[in-house]
């Protein structure tokens, strides 16, 4: 924070949670634990502060949110409070700022659901936090206070702003003697008022319900047509003098919200409050912002904001007087800050889930300083190329698609809702077949995991048209390839390539080919002879029954092998579980080939393995009673058969 | 606002119950919120206030409330309410949006059900939910609070009226 030696910095979380204990905590009380949010309170968040009632010096301080009655999010989710929103203003009491009235400061006292206005700072924030804390010589402003009696005027609202610009800087209330001092201020030429704190901001909002004054009339020094200007520079303490008000009259302000305007934009408002007299003009101090009365009533006045195209960011006072001379002021009501960034797509969309992947933003008013969020998280690196262009480093992540938001330092922020996805290496387990033909043309099953939908396999560097069935198995058909033994990799988007080192070998002998087989089931208790028919089989050295056809795994291998000729062999099924599975022959150089067509085993008659039946007792009498047992432990057999089958091998 | 001296506490409220968002005419618009959320209701005049430390190092004001006008909750004739906040022992704790409560003040208070975790019974939103009434004798009594729109200043007898009206559409 510019100005002042208060910095925060993340340290972690903490176990603790005891509001009460001299470590100073920020918790989501969603039990109540604290007791400061009994059902139904109302209570948004708080920071009980406790002090030395002797110097005022805080001795504890923590930050609780209401998480019991309210929800809160990062991305304005509809009915939730902005945690930052929130935060920001609960800290600016941890550090030991009142509440403020001018309304579009941070430390404004109220917040609604809608609301992010209070992530950033106004200037009177921010010369609030240097006059508790300044971190070098800071130029002040001192003054003192009487009203029409000449008494002293306690608790009135001074404020002074920059006459360079208009902007409201800084606001304090004077003292039980009437004394004020303006602390934290830039180097500058300042006007500065005086006005009562009524309205939307009365006593209560300020700590110890501290007695205020407010029957007294706004003023300026030097008055409100011909403000006089004091010089401030760093280290310097100027006195602005004696200042006394007028009278209290009827003209008071009740304006609560604030209008937030882009340079060169305009906005009708209405502005509320009581007493309002005949005459009526309204004005700013500042050569960029115009304020013009449309029309008003005793208790409104409905006005046209204009800000100009250049006009400098921060909060503006808007003044409003009659033709008595009577003065009010709607401290801080207009907010003119930069145009919100607007996000319109990320390059790439993927990126690998270990994060590092370089994904640039484009969109429109982007601004050094801006942060992003992929799924919430902070992006490792950002470089704002320009108010277009945001070259950002995403972080690690979980797989799946996540938010990117682009956060300005203002605290406005844009979103794209699942434009990034993080993907995951890909892992290799298996090929199938490991050999092939070189003259291609070879039906490779690549199994493993983690394969995203646009995987594509290389083999030997070279890019092969990739079928993906799911997220673990891909299959590709072999280019032609001199004989020999290559490298087989895998691309998933955004990572690094996988590459399974003499992977796959191309031989110079044809693949081995299967038409058909026959007969095309049998019982799961296996034993059955079964011929395959096709071409170049007289190699082969093993047959698998039993397999995955969709993986070329599992399954177990054939009993017995003979190898009739070269387009016909024999294999023994062996038992497996019923079902539909392929049939896999491989011979000793890797080269292999799946079945075109499922073989099936099917149950033996009797249910499960076919002990089950024999429950019943042969030739016993077939009472109703009997057949309902009969019927009942046998289902219960099939089922238990069932069972271990499905664990393994029967 | 910078009090010179770092005496701050904090709350943020919610410019309560959305209701008020709209404008307040006759009674206030967020009655009914203010009737459901509360346990109690009712007019009290404070008869005294004591500081207390509790073990934890919180600290607390027990109020004792002379029951004047019960509306809701039935509340006894002598009720003691704790409230945190307050100075005892060379340490205070301040929780700004708290409703002031001086002995002899009366006040129309909307109270939550005491906490289970500390005995404190909260006005509901805060100062949305403490009137203090003002007047009477010579003049007509009013009740007013404070409010995100301003100091909401209502008649006191169409105030009561409205609460107990309210109370009684509520309970059917």
């Amino acid at each position: 924070m510019v100005g002042s030696r208060i910095k925060f910095q993340f340290q972690g979380l903490t176990g603790s949670r005891n509001p009460g204990g001299n470590d100073h905590v920020v918790v989501f009380d969603e039990t109540n634990f604290s007791g400061y949010f009994p059902a139904n309170s109302g209570i948004v968040a708080i920071t009980p502060i406790q002090y030395n009632p002797a110097t005022g010096a805080i001795l504890d301080a923590d930050i609780l949110f209401n998480g019991r009655d309210w929800s809160f999010s990062t991305d304005r989710s509809p009915g939730t409070f902005d945690v930052q929103d929130v935060a920001t203003h609960e800290i600016g009491h941890f550090i030991g700022l009142d509440h403020s009235p001018v309304v579009g400061s941070s430390m404004w006292p109220y917040v609604n659901t809608r609301q992010w206005l209070h992530r950033s700072l106004s200037e009177d924030d921010q010369a609030g936090a240097v006059a508790v804390a300044p971190s070098g010589v800071d130029g002040r402003l001192n003054g003192s206070l009487r009203k029409a009696d000449g008494s002293a005027l306690k608790g009135g609202m001074v404020a002074a702003v920059d006459l360079s610009d208009g902007r409201l800087v800084a606001s304090t209330v004077s003292d039980k003697h009437g004394d004020w001092v303006l602390r934290g201020l830039p180097s500058g030429s300042y006007a500065v008022y005086v006005t009562p704190i009524e309205g939307s901001m009365t006593k209560a909002n300020l700590a110890g319900n501290q007695p205020i004054q407010t029957g007294f009339g706004s003023s300026f020094y030097g008055g409100p047509t011909s403000p006089t200007p004091f010089a401030v520079s760093a280290g310097s303490v100027t006195t602005t003098g004696l200042l006394t008000l007028p009278p209290d009259g009827s003209m008071s302000d009740n304006t609560g919200s604030v209008t937030i305007l882009n340079p060169g934009q305009q906005q009708q408002v209405t502005l509320t409050g009581s007493g309002f007299g005949s005459g009526l003009s309204a004005w700013t101090l500042s050569p960029q912002v115009s304020v013009s009365l449309i029309d008003s009533g005793s208790s409104w006045a409905r006005v046209l904001f204009s800000v100009a195209a250049g006009a400098s960011y921060g909060l503006y006072d808007v003044y409003l007087s009659d033709s008595s001379g009577q003065l009010t002021v709607f401290s801080g009501v207009l907010d003119v800050q930069p145009p919100p960034p607007v996000l319109t797509g990320i390059d790439p969309v993927v990126g690998a889930v270990e994060g590092g992947t370089e994904v640039t933003l484009s969109g429109s008013g982007f601004r050094d300083g801006s942060y992003v969020l992929f799924g919430g998280r902070e992006a490792s690196s950002v470089t704002v190329a320009g108010p277009d262009t945001i070259v950002a480093v995403a972080p690690p992540g979980s797989a799946g698609a996540v938010d990117v938001s682009v956060h300005a330092p203002d605290g406005q922020q844009a979103r794209l809702a699942a434009a990034f996805t993080y993907a995951t290496v890909p892992v290799f387990s298996q090929v199938f077949p490991a050999a092939g033909q070189a003259a291609g043309g070879t039906t490779l099953l690549i199994g493993g995991s983690g394969f995203a939908p646009d995987l594509v396999v290389l083999l030997d560097g070279q890019e092969l048209a990739t079928t993906w069935l799911s997220a673990n198995v891909v299959q590709v058909t072999t280019p032609a390839h001199p004989a020999g033994t290559v490298d087989l990799a895998l691309r998933n988007p955004a990572v690094p390539d996988v590459v399974v080192p003499d992977a796959f070998t191309f031989v110079p002998e044809p693949d081995p080919q299967v038409t058909g087989f026959s007969p095309s089931r049998a019982k799961d208790g296996g034993g059955i002879r079964v011929r395959l028919f096709g071409s170049h089989l007289d190699q082969a050295s093993a047959v698998h029954f039993g397999i995955d056809p969709v993986t070329a795994q599992g399954g177990r291998p054939a009993q017995a092998l003979e190898v009739l000729d070269p387009a016909t062999l024999e294999a023994v099924a062996p038992a497996w579980r019923p079902g539909s599975y392929g049939i896999k022959v491989t011979l000793p150089n890797g080269q292999g080939v799946v079945a075109p067509a499922t073989f099936q085993y099917v149950p033996e008659a009797g249910g499960g393995a076919g002990g089950c039946a024999g429950l019943v007792r042969p030739g016993a009498p077939r009472s109703g009673a009997t057949d309902l047992s009969a019927l009942l432990l046998a289902g219960l057999g099939f089922l238990l058969v069932r069972r271990r089958g499905a664990g393994g091998a029967p | 606002m910078r009090p010179p001296v770092l005496l701050a506490a904090a709350l943020l409220l919610v410019p309560f119950l959305p209701r008020l968002d709209a404008a307040s005419v006759g009674v206030a618009d967020d009655l009914p919120d203010l009737v459901a959320r509360a346990e109690i209701v009712a007019e009290f005049q404070v008869v005294d206030a004591r500081p207390e430390m509790l073990p934890d190092g919180s600290i607390q004001t027990a109020y004792t409330f002379s029951t004047l006008t019960p509306m809701k909750g039935r509340p006894a004739s002598v009720l003691e309410v704790r409230l945190p906040g307050g100075e005892v022992a060379g340490r205070g704790l301040l929780l700004p949006g708290m409703p002031e409560l001086r002995v002899g003040d009366r006040q129309i208070l909307f109270l939550s059900a005491q906490g289970k975790e500390k005995p404190w019974r909260m006005p509901i939103g805060l100062a949305a939910g403490a009137w203090k009434v003002s007047g009477g004798g010579g003049g007509a009594a009013v009740v007013s609070r404070v409010q995100s729109e301003g100091t909401d200043v209502r008649d006191y007898r169409e105030f009561v009226a409205a609460v107990l009206e309210e109370v009684a559409r509520q309970q059917g």
